[in-house]
């Protein structure tokens, strides 16, 4: 498979979840993922940013079919992997893992380092117990929870956030998967460990050449981790292109919004006022019509209400679900 | 952050047990309690254990009825203890036998001698006299004399054994008490204002107390019975045993039926140790079990389980337990069973699915299912592992309930049938009227046992509650 | 001149736990002035919650330690009794708005009733007046008057915010303790939130102890700046100062871990851990993580060096 080969392809994805189930009254649902389609390349690394409730943990989870799609399609080198059952999935599995963002949660309490570093193994049936063990040591190694002897029999809760983190990592990458999603995987931990591990997925995932979905709330951390930056609002990606271009120069009102209301540290800050847009965002069981940023947006015209924008690729690269950048 | 998880090895929650006063109670407890059974089921072993209980009066014929436990001599009254002394053994303290034939006249002369020291402060309860006689043409002619320490030598009667082992109750006897009558008219030179009872009269002091049975007290000293006879026939003989009964027996006591509660005090802590352990394991093992499936899969499957468990909680347990028990004369076996079958879908499956609800959406549970866990492991290593820990002092705890169970089952009379346990043990005493008769002892032993069960339960299922759900602790 | 509202003076608070004794507040001295705002900055588990709730007396039992002195206005309230406490200095002086507290809104009362309630405990108004009260602080926090009569679920995380800000502010107090007030919210309702505060402060001459874990955002609100680490106050400066040339090595290697957005620079992590309140480290309690640490910082804890107009440090490398 050549570099510039798609390995996941996501087209019109959607994940509605039904919220009452009526007897006599149609069923309601949150749309919270209704209708992103993307592509992602082999070892490649994107940043999904968007803030709670806009849908992008359900749109990871979706992905790695932790959840049911409701509409759409999930291909993977070519294969639709949208509806296949979990019997079928478990060659999927092993291609696919998940970064947890609780790392206090995601490790079950009651097995050892080693163990919890092994059940990917033995649920995939990997070797005997002799390359269990060397494969263990291996991932233990490459995030350097070192001396190995030393943490493969403790148990989680002997360790710190980060060093759960890394644990986890090491998890995901026992059985060398090709695509992994890590949801907010350093929103938990302390400042002045984030970095870190954020530098460790980062050298992981070129290493390994590793398709890597970054899922965070946090822009300011997906620059150390990714050239290339998503931007999710109310179940719909508003914004695609690259770190740097999109910082620098936002084309969506909403990205526009999020960078204004990130504070550096700076003493000055204390003296002004943040221009960012009042409200918050919209109930997914009944988004705004049209684009769904409208009722914030200060930049509103008609057409905004009254319908939803297409995609636009104003510049080469850079994609935008906005009525501002319609071809003039 | 603190995650006591991990100190969920069986060392590690004795260790911190011990740091629980409570902890270091409940455990001193159980371990006497296991330390009891054990020796229990070595040194009477179960055929025996049965046999003893349920042999009837010859087994234990030689034992006073309704006796306190001997330690109770320490806190009052010296009460007497239950004198024995067998002519088959002459030669040992106090007991002579002397056998003189006469061959001219086919006859021989017996001289048994009993003796023995009385220091008590309290008259025996019943005195009986046992003979094996040996004859072949005419029953031996016996004549039985009894010598108090002031050396009053009376009469009590004369005795013809009819058949070889005989006995012979001298407190029932009617000629023995009217020559103890007439003694006693005699000492106190007119008639007794409440006649005395043959034991009593026996061992009165001869002064005006024998005037009535309220105010008559023992004479302390030597006390001998002899007993006179004429054998007839060359190979015959005589032998006698005499029971002085006493007040008090053994560590436990006796019931009315002279049986030795020890036996049963013993045996009950094996039996409600295993009933309430194996009762409240199983019980809550499946409900865990259950409300795990119910919990995990959700959906239809979940329904018809707590549907059916709301069924269960609906059915009165105590009134069906105990119309099955009394259809069915269950054994204490049996019995488990039920109370098993009928608690499978209790209250408990309810509590435990709503932990399995909330532990199912944690991040390790999705982790799980993203590497490819199946349902199965999912449920069995990933789930109940997690709560195992919290629902242990809950079964521990639960374990005195069913061991109560038992015992209110015996009460009822719907226990075993066999089986020694404590329940039987308060539900003879109740049959009896113990606490009527001021025989006290009788139901606080079983009493006793029962909450020290619940006590070490107890004790250990608070002290594993603070070390599991950390929440509880003080600090 | 502005004038000092409150001080701090070796404030201590330990607790007694089965672990041993948590010192998660060990002789912390700070002034806050006037209208001034004070931002507390530290790592979670660095004592920085305890210390407010040393100051606004809200303990839990297993306390082993409580003393210092803490002046407000001159008068030592660490004196005062329990009762005398509640009814003259919490809420009525001192306000506190809890981390999470959006959470922590009763579901079942209505939220004019929830904001008018410090005045029904601490200022026994009657039900008329509080209301009122109730009513004017919610619009101060840009809440309409109609939301006086919704229940928590039916409003959004910023107005369920706004709402607690509003019980803290209704008793009209003259400091304002803020934990973490932002820490459950998105970027944009955060920067709404700190919008709010900053206009509050303004128009009603508010001072705040701003507790927060993000360098970051903490310059949103700061006068001051204290860093916390380990029970214990590192480094005190004003704003300008601290932001430009922080003096403490951990103070130096928080601000060098925080990603920025606009500036371009690697930010670095500090290794190892924070220390535990237990059995903290003897000497400086920063030496085992701190790079540029000597023999003596392992010994003896270093005291308080002054660098001048208020600069306050405490590490070795300013011993003179």
């Amino acid at each position: 498979m050549s570099e510039d080969e798609e390995l996941l392809e996501v087209e019109n994805l959607r994940k509605w979840f039904e919220l009452r189930k009526g007897l006599f009254s149609s069923p309601l649902y949150v749309k919270a993922v209704d209708g992103v389609s993307f592509k992602l390349k082999k070892g490649e690394a994107i940043s999904l940013v968007g803030e709670s409730g806009s849908g992008k943990t359900t749109l990871g989870k979706t992905i790695l079919r932790l959840y049911e799609p409701t509409g759409g399609t999930i291909k993977i080198k070519g294969r639709d992997i949208t509806h296949l059952k979990s019997n079928e999935l478990m060659w999927y599995r092993r291609e696919t893992a998940l970064i947890e963002q609780d790392p206090y949660g995601a490790l079950p309490s009651f097995f050892s380092i080693h163990r919890i570093l092994e059940e990917p193994l033995i649920i995939h049936k990997f070797g005997n117990a002799e390359e269990r063990r060397k494969r263990v040591r291996e991932v233990l190694e490459e995030v350097r929870l070192t001396p190995i002897e030393d943490f493969a029999p403790k148990y989680p809760h002997m360790l710190s956030g980060g060093q759960l983190q890394r644990v986890a990592i090491a998890r995901a990458l026992t059985l060398r998967p090709e695509l992994v999603v890590a949801d907010e995987p350093v929103s938990m931990l302390d400042a002045s460990v984030r970095i870190e591990i954020l530098n460790l997925l980062r050298e992981l995932q070129e290493k390994r050449k590793i398709s890597f979905i970054y899922i965070t709330h946090d822009l300011t951390t997906t620059k150390y981790f990714s050239e290339k930056l998503f931007i999710m609002y109310a179940g719909k990606i508003v914004e695609i292109g690259d770190m740097l271009k999109v910082v620098h120069n936002p084309l969506h009102p909403y990205t526009e919004a999020l960078l204004k209301a990130i504070p550096d540290p700076d003493p000055r800050n204390r003296e002004i006022l943040r221009d960012v847009p009042p409200g918050e965002p919209p109930n997914l069981v009944n988004p705004p019509s049209g684009c769904r940023f409208h009722p914030r947006c200060p930049y509103k015209m008609d057409i905004c209400q009254k319908e939803e924008p297409p995609v636009f690729e104003p510049e080469n690269g850079r994609f935008v679900l906005c009525w501002l950048h319609a071809k003039k | 952050m603190e995650n006591a998880a991990a100190e969920y090895s069986i060392k590690g929650i004795l260790k911190q047990l011990l740091t629980y006063k409570s902890g270091v109670f409940g455990i001193s407890l159980l371990v006497l309690l296991i330390l009891i059974s054990v020796y229990t089921m070595i040194t009477i072993p179960y055929s025996t254990a049965i046999e003893l209980w349920r042999g009837g009066e010859n087994v234990w014929i030689e034992n006073p009825r309704n006796a306190q436990p001997t330690w109770i001599r320490y806190l009052g009254k010296n009460l007497p203890e239950t004198i024995k002394r067998d002519s088959t053994q002459a030669g040992r303290v106090g007991t002579i036998k002397v056998l003189t034939p006469i061959p001219e006249r086919n006859m021989k002369l017996l001289h048994i001698s009993f003796s023995f020291d009385y220091e008590y402060d309290d008259f025996p309860s019943e005195i009986n006299i046992f003979f094996t006689s040996k004859y072949n043409t005419s029953a031996p002619l016996l004549r039985i004399y009894w010598i108090k320490p002031s050396g009053t030598k009376i009469n009590l009667m004369t005795y013809i054994p009819r058949s070889q082992e005989e006995r012979l109750s001298l407190s029932i006897n009617p000629t023995v008490s009217n020559r103890l009558y007439a003694y006693t008219v005699n000492v106190l030179g007119g008639e007794p204002q409440v006649p005395l009872l043959v034991e009593q009269a026996m061992f009165a002091m001869e002064d005006e107390t024998m005037n009535s049975t309220l105010t008559a007290t023992p004479m302390k000293g030597k006390y001998e019975l002899i007993i006179e006879g004429t054998l007839y026939g060359e190979d015959s003989d005589v032998d006698a045993k005499l029971i002085v009964y006493g007040k008090v027996y053994g560590l436990a006591g006796t019931d009315h039926l002279r049986r030795d509660l020890t036996v049963a005090l013993l045996w009950g802590t094996p039996i409600a140790l295993s009933f309430g352990l194996t009762a409240s394991l199983t019980i809550s093992l499946l409900q865990l079990l259950i409300a795990t499936i119910s919990g995990y899969y959700g959906g239809k499957v979940d329904s018809a389980i707590q549907r059916l468990t709301e069924g269960y909680m609906i059915l009165p347990f105590l009134p069906f337990l105990i119309l099955i028990a009394t259809f069915y004369r269950l054994d204490i076996w049996i019995l488990l069973l039920v109370i098993i079958v009928l608690s499978v879908f209790g209250g408990g499956v309810k509590s435990t699915r709503a932990l399995v609800m909330q532990i199912k959406e944690y991040p390790y549970i999705e982790a799980a299912k993203a590497y490819g866990a199946s349902s199965k492991r999912i449920i069995l290593l990933y789930i109940i592992p997690k709560i195992l820990p919290p629902i242990v002092p809950g079964l521990i705890g639960s374990v005195p309930g069913y061991v109560f169970l038992e015992a209110a089952l015996s009460l009822l009379g719907l226990g075993d049938p066999y089986l020694p346990s404590w329940g039987k043990i308060i539900e003879d005493s109740y049959a009896g009227g113990a606490l009527y008769k001021g025989h006290y002892y009788w139901v606080l032993e079983p009493a006793s046992m029962l909450i020290l069960t619940a006590l070490a339960f107890s004790f250990l299922g608070f002290a594993l509650d603070k070390i599991v759900n950390p929440k509880l602790r003080e600090v | 001149m502005t004038d000092t509202i409150l001080q701090s003076r070796n404030l201590k608070l330990y607790y007694a736990t089965r672990k041993g004794v948590v010192k998660a507040v060990n002789n912390v001295s700070f002034d806050l002035q006037k209208g001034e705002s004070l931002a507390l900055v530290g790592e979670s588990g660095c004592g920085k919650s305890s210390l407010a709730k040393a100051i606004i007396r809200l303990l839990p039992r297993n306390i082993a330690t409580y003393t210092g002195e803490v002046l407000l206005e001159g008068q030592d309230i660490m004196k005062l009794s329990d009762t005398q406490f509640r009814r003259q200095i919490r809420w009525k002086r001192i306000s506190m708005v809890f981390q999470g507290a959006m959470n922590s809104l009763n579901p079942v009362l209505k939220i004019g009733y929830q904001v008018a309630e410090p005045l029904l405990i601490h200022e026994e108004l009657d039900k008329k007046e509080a209301k009122k009260r109730a009513v004017e602080a919610l619009r101060i926090v840009g809440i309409h008057e109609s939301f006086v009569e919704r229940y928590p679920f039916e409003l959004s995380g910023g107005m369920k915010q706004r709402t607690v800000i509003a019980m803290a502010l209704v008793t009209n107090p003259d400091i304002l303790i803020l934990d973490e007030p932002t820490s459950a919210l998105d970027v944009i309702t955060q920067a709404n939130i700190m919008n709010l505060l900053k206009k509050l402060k303004k128009e009603m001459q508010l001072s705040y102890i701003f507790i927060t874990h993000d360098i970051g955002l903490s310059s949103e609100l700061a006068d001051k700046v204290a860093v916390m680490y380990a029970g214990e106050i590192q480094e005190v400066a004003d704003a300008d100062t601290f932001y430009a040339k922080p003096a403490h090595p951990y103070s130096q290697k928080l601000m060098a871990s925080v990603p920025t957005l606009r500036t371009e620079k690697k930010p670095e992590f500090i290794p190892g851990a924070p220390p535990s309140l237990v059995n903290p480290p003897s000497g400086c309690k920063f030496h085992p993580r701190c790079p540029s640490a000597f023999d003596r910082c392992s010994k003896e804890n270093p005291p308080v060096f002054d660098l001048g107009s208020g600069h306050l440090v405490k590490c070795w490398w300013y011993a003179k």
